[in-house]
């Protein structure tokens, strides 16, 4: 994690350095939009809510303490957003009529089909995503913020507000469920 | 070990925590137990596929995006902002309500008699005593000097204290339709200069003993209701003292534009 670089863009666009805002999207884009992108699986919504997760941040950098956790604070701010989109949209029933049997995303590894590699990787990857963004918030946020953005224990403690063996128990717990979720397809 | 037990530390297993222990008790369950060492590859399985999950590239329009939302609730935003930095944390049901019942107050407010033009009100604003011994009532725009009536039983000269009287208005020009409180539309502006604590006391037993009604607004202001027939005494009431009066018609004990029950204001300055 680029902890320096992005102290020093947070300290520029605090002194009112538009680009400085600019780059700090850019550093944490990719990670962001990823976030977001397991948690609320459709595209669409994963790039409006990275899109308002930024806003946000414009808006509030002023109440960042401590530029050297930056990162962090975008976590919390970005789970956040998450987790209420995620209620949001549940509300509305986005989730419904999406599960791990459409036929449109589903893909049964075992089955010794004939599809090509890519074809098979790029299905492997969704199904993992969607697998991933169909477990309890709170068994999909270890997971995300561990298995895909690599954040450290103490960081994922620090982000969720719990002390680092709850972090490790509900990982455990969180891998195991999705262990279940993917059987058929191991 | 029990198989429970063993899949709890599946996890520190992988990272390679555990303690020497907790490491042989496992390895030692996983050699003995078919289903946990299914178990654990199916675990080191989806550990696998999840740390080779390749990142998605963000959309190229999402800084643009970013921007234009920015823009787009700009003023919005800033408002919220200021919301959020006043740290309410009210239910919407909470803020509705009180949101309701502000509306009810300003409405009630509204159509109450206190607020009609001229009504005494608890509050003192509504007819106000100025330091310059002013009555004002403010919805009403002030008649002209020349409309004053001054006498005096010591010679009818006018005092200088009298002129800011002169931007009272008077209330015998509001229509005297019933729903007008009487209390509250002063036909007669009296002002009684030179007045000591024992005078004061005087004229308002004087008042009471005439079953006249008497209302004390400040420590110098009076409201009287008398009925009109009884203006005469009133005037005689007021002979005793060094006084002023507006408008000029009430010095005429035919005054009250057909009204039976007159209202005078009275200060003592």
């Amino acid at each position: 994690m680029p902890y320096q670089e992005a102290a020093q863009l947070v300290r520029a666009f605090r002194h009112g350095d538009q680009q400085a805002f600019n780059r700090l999207v850019a550093l944490y884009q990719r990670k962001i939009y990823n976030l977001a992108l397991g948690y609320v699986k459709q595209e669409d919504e994963a790039k409006d809510l990275t899109q308002d997760i930024f806003v946000t941040v414009f808006r509030q950098i002023d109440k960042l303490k401590d530029e050297s956790k930056f990162g962090a604070w975008l976590y919390q701010l970005a789970m956040n957003h998450c987790r209420n989109r995620y209620q949001k949209l549940r509300r509305r029933g986005f989730f419904s009529n999406q599960s791990l049997d459409d036929t449109e995303t589903g893909l049964n590894l075992s089955s010794g089909a004939t599809p090509e590699k890519e074809y098979e990787r790029q299905n492997t990857s969704r199904l993992v995503r969607e697998a991933i963004a169909s477990l309890a918030p709170a068994e999909k946020e270890v997971i995300l913020l561990r298995d895909l953005q690599e954040l450290s224990y103490e960081e994922i403690s620090e982000i969720l507000g719990l002390p680092m063996g709850t972090v490790k128990s509900k990982l455990n717990r969180a891998r195991l469920a999705l262990k279940n979720r993917l059987k058929h397809f191991l | 070990m029990q198989c429970t037990e063993a899949q709890t530390l599946f996890t520190d297993f992988a990272d390679n925590a555990l303690d020497r222990e907790e490491l042989h008790a496992l390895t030692g369950h996983l050699l003995d137990c078919r289903t946990c060492a299914k178990e654990w590859r199916e675990f080191q399985q989806i550990l696998s596929l999840m740390h080779n999950l390749e990142t998605q590239t963000p959309p190229a329009d999402l800084l643009p995006g970013i921007h234009a939302k920015l823009a787009q609730r700009g003023i919005f935003d800033r408002a919220w902002a200021l919301v959020e930095s006043l740290n309410f944390s009210l239910s919407i049901p909470a803020a509705a309500a009180i949101f309701t019942l502000a509306m009810l107050a300003g409405f009630l407010l509204k159509t109450s008699h206190l607020d009609q033009p001229g009504t005494l009100s608890s509050r003192p604003a509504r007819i106000s005593a100025t330091s310059h011994g002013e009555l004002l009532t403010p919805r009403r725009l002030p008649i002209a000097p020349n409309t004053m009536f001054a006498v005096s039983h010591e010679g009818g000269r006018r005092s200088e204290h009298l002129a800011p009287l002169a931007q009272t208005t008077p209330a015998t020009r509001l229509p005297p339709t019933d729903r007008t409180p009487r209390l509250l539309s002063p036909d007669i502006h009296v002002l009684i200069e030179k007045a000591d604590h024992e005078s004061q006391v005087a004229l308002c037993r004087e008042i009471v003993h005439h079953n006249w009604q008497l209302h004390r607004i400040t420590a110098n202001l009076f409201l009287v209701h008398l009925p009109q027939a009884e203006l005469g005494t009133f005037h005689e009431l007021l002979h005793r003292h060094h006084y002023a009066l507006a408008p000029a018609a009430a010095a005429e004990a035919r005054f009250g534009n057909g009204k039976t029950v007159l209202t005078a204001a009275i200060r003592f300055e």
